[in-house]
This record gives C-alpha cells, structure tokens and sequence, in this order.
C-alpha cells in the first residue's frame, strides 16, 4: 500500500462535527492501533492512510484533512522534511508528529519549527494520541511539558533586545547594522559612541548615511524601516 | 549542603522547597501545604528578592517557588541572579495578575513554569513534581506564544545574519549560499569569485568558527544565527 481512500459517507462528507483525520505511517500495526483508538472516540473519522511520503503527499492534497497524524520515520526518508512537503501540499493543515523519536532530540523541536502543531512520542500511552487531536482542535499546540522546556531552553539563547538579525545582503554597511541594533535596543548617540568607541561626529555620520539609504527623516522611521528591509534581502 | 531530608517511610528523598514570598500569610499557607506532603520539606522561606537569591544559592533547594511581586528586587531579577549562578534550581513562579511578556520574561530568565497565585494546593504539588521532573508548567496561550517564537528563529541560508558575529561579510555570504545547498562552483559562479577564493573564504570561516568540515561550518553558521553561539564565538 502506498494510500488508501476511505469511501463512503464517513469518509468523503464526514458528518457535521467531526474533525478530518489523515494517517501516515509505514508501520501497518501502528495504524491499526490508532485508528482502533479513534474509533472509541466521537469526533474524528479517518479519510485516508499512507505509509510513505509519496503517498502521503497524494493523500492530503487530495483529500485535505483537518489533521495529519504523521510518522517520521518513513520509508526512504525520515525527518521532518515530510512536514514540509505536506504544508506545501494542503496548506492550512496541522500536522501532528506521533513518532518514535526522543522527545529531548533536536528532531522533536525541528518538528514543531518547520510547522508541527504538535509532537507526542509513541511512547506514550496511546490515548495521548486523542488528548493531542482534542487539542489541536481547540486551536492549542499539542507539546508534552518536558518539550515546551525545551523550546524555552532553545528561546533563552537569543539576545534580549535589538534587531539581532540582519540580512546577508544590504545597502547597509556591518557597522550601519551595529548602529541600528544599538538604536533598537534604546540607546542615545552618547551611548553608541561609547560602545563602539567612536566619537558622537561619527555616530552621526551613520545614522546620517542610514536614514538617507533607507529613505526616512528620522530614528523613529528608520527603526519602523527594519522590517521591510530584513524581509527584503 | 544541608543534610538530605528522608520522608519517615521510605528511600526516596524528599523534594527540597524554598518559599520566597512577600506576603507571610501566603508563605505560611504554602508551607503548611508542603509539610502535609511526606514528599516535600520546606528547607527555607524569603520575603523579599535578595532573600530569595541568597537562599536559593545557599540550600540549592530542587525547586523555588517565587512570587514575582517582591521587594528590593523582582522574581524575574531574582532569577536572572541566582541562573547566573547555578542551574540546578528549579525556579517556579507565582504572580497575582500576569501578562504574557512578563511570563516570557521570567521564562527566558530561567524560570521553568508560571502559576496564578488562585492556583489550587493540589495543583501547585503537581506544579513541582513536573518542574523536578524536567517539565515547563505553561498554559496553552504561552506555549503557543513559545511555539510562534521558535518558529521565528532564524537559521542559516535563509539569506539572515547576525549583525554581531566573527565572520566578515563576505564570508557571510558564501556561508549562506552553502547553507542554502549551494556547492562551492555554484557560489563561486553566483558571487562571481573564483572557486580558490571561495575555498580560502571556507577554510577562513572554518576556522574562525573552530570547525574542520563544511559540513561542520554550516552547523556552527546555523548555531549563530539561532543566538547559541554568540557568547562563545565573540
């Protein structure tokens, strides 16, 4: 089996209420277990399974479910580069991970930062699987509370204020950026000349040539501007 | 450190709390709480922020539990103080009215959960099992708040750079390309460089970012982007 449709009224209509449900796993017995798990519960009907990315990728473009319950570990690709391929074709889906994975990995949180709504570890007892689904479908991530840690731990390494980023590519110099990052974090000409130990006339000078390659008249719009200009690289 | 408490009955020793409230009466209403608990022994109580750090850095209790309203300094200070110090404090925070920045906040400062002060007693011993357990103790609002945030988060190829970082510009570009899936013909071509200039660019970068392989390079560039290596690479 590559997919599978499920015909019939549960599946193309789906009564009024119930919450469209895809299964992808490679594992024929995990599929089994699931689908017996959501049968016990009101609300979900299942219209379709795969059990590879290929198949997959078919399924949820046609079908589009409200939820994808996804494996990682496919056949011939693993990784969360399935999750990807699955938004790109259903956007709009959530896509919740119930994987064989450690929930302390990387995998785990690349999973929710390329646009998992959720990650449950198949170790978990399998009506986890159903807690998840009720959460998704209130609108809530579906993150066991050792993985949200994780992704504070993750938040806790970047800096406090400032800009931090700027694009590869600019009509700004490094040292017109480290201006703006300095402006950014609230600090006055007096300021930045200390800490990039320059003179005031030199501060100036920057945020001179910086309102003038930005198009703007003053501090204010030229911090408002660092938006467009770091979306457009 | 002081003697490990055992509960009368059995092995397991019981988890270390330190109460840092402003207010007696609702140290004492937790305390009572904990000491009905053969889990638990409240080690020591602080009434205000710089109590709080002295304590927490002394008994290095399992798990703190701070209001954030406190005198002389604030819970999220208090954090920031004792994390620099140790991580093996688990810090829990209680706050009578919280708004999302602030429970950011005192999450990005080291705290690893966040309770209303109408929290139920029931629901504050489950707070710190799952704090001494490795968990965050988050409503849904903020973990999907964290969620937003991480996806936010920057990575390598994506055309952004850090505006601090040990790499010149130049190098930040060919390092983007390669992250990008570019070989170094394909950034050579694009940069309009010669391909030995592109490899000198590599090995410079490799080295700044004390790596051996391109491979490793991309890891490090992405690492930087992400803020992770910022305090050791400068």
């Amino acid at each position: 089996m590559s997919r599978s449709q499920w015909e019939g009224p549960a599946a193309g209509g789906a009564a009024a209420g119930q919450t469209r449900i895809a299964l992808v796993d490679g594992d024929p017995l995990a599929r089994c277990v699931i689908r017996a798990e959501l049968a016990r519960h009101d609300g979900y009907t299942i219209v379709g399974e795969a059990d590879d990315v290929r198949g997959a990728v078919e399924l949820v473009g046609e079908t589009r479910p409200e939820i994808v319950i996804l494996e990682l570990q496919l056949p011939a690709q693993a990784g969360v580069r399935v999750i990807e391929q699955l938004l790109e074709a259903a956007p709009g889906i959530e896509v919740l991970v119930f994987s064989l994975l450690d929930i302390d990995s990387e995998l785990a949180l690349d999973a929710l930062r390329v646009g998992a709504c959720g990650v449950i570890p198949k170790d978990q007892r399998v009506d986890a699987i159903v807690q998840a689904l009720d959460a998704v479908r209130r609108g809530e991530p579906a993150i066991p509370r050792r993985l949200v840690l994780r992704m504070i731990e993750r938040l806790r390494g970047l800096p406090d204020a400032g800009i931090g980023m700027r694009p590869v590519r600019s009509r700004l110099t490094t040292r017109e950026w480290e201006v703006l990052d300095l402006m950014a974090r609230g600090a006055g000409t007096r300021e930045m000349a200390a800490a990039m130990f320059v003179s005031d006339v030199t501060v100036y000078s920057h945020v001179k040539n910086i309102m003038r390659k930005l198009g703007v008249h003053s501090r204010a719009e030229a911090l408002a501007a660092i938006g467009t200009e770091t979306i457009a690289p | 450190v002081p003697g490990v408490l055992r509960p009368l009955n059995g092995s397991r020793p019981r988890i270390r709390v330190v109460i840092a409230d402003g207010d007696p009466l609702a140290r004492r209403v937790l305390r009572e709480a904990f000491q009905a608990d053969t889990r638990f022994a409240v080690v020591a109580e602080a009434s205000d922020g710089i109590e709080a750090v002295e304590l927490a850095l002394h008994y290095r209790p399992e798990v703190l539990l701070i209001e954030h309203a406190m005198g002389r300094i604030d819970g999220i200070e208090a954090t920031r103080r004792i994390t620099s110090r140790t991580t093996d404090v688990r810090i829990l925070f209680f706050a009578v009215r919280s708004c999302e920045p602030t429970q950011l906040s005192a999450l990005r400062a080291g705290a690893c959960g966040f309770l209303p002060k109408t929290a139920h007693i029931p629901d504050v011993i489950d707070a710190v099992r799952c704090t001494v357990r490795g968990e965050a103790v988050v409503s849904s609002r903020i973990a999907a708040c964290l969620l937003d945030r991480l996806r936010a988060l920057p990575s390598a190829g994506s055309g952004m750079r850090p505006v601090s970082s040990p790499l010149t510009p130049r190098e930040w570009e060919v390092t983007d390309l390669l992250s990008a899936g570019r070989t170094p013909e394909m950034v050579a071509d694009e940069l309009g460089l010669a391909i030995h200039t592109v490899h000198s660019h590599l090995k410079n970068v490799m080295r700044k970012l004390g790596v051996h392989t391109r491979a490793g390079a991309i890891q490090a560039a992405d690492q930087l982007c992400r803020g992770e290596l910022l305090s050791a690479a400068l």
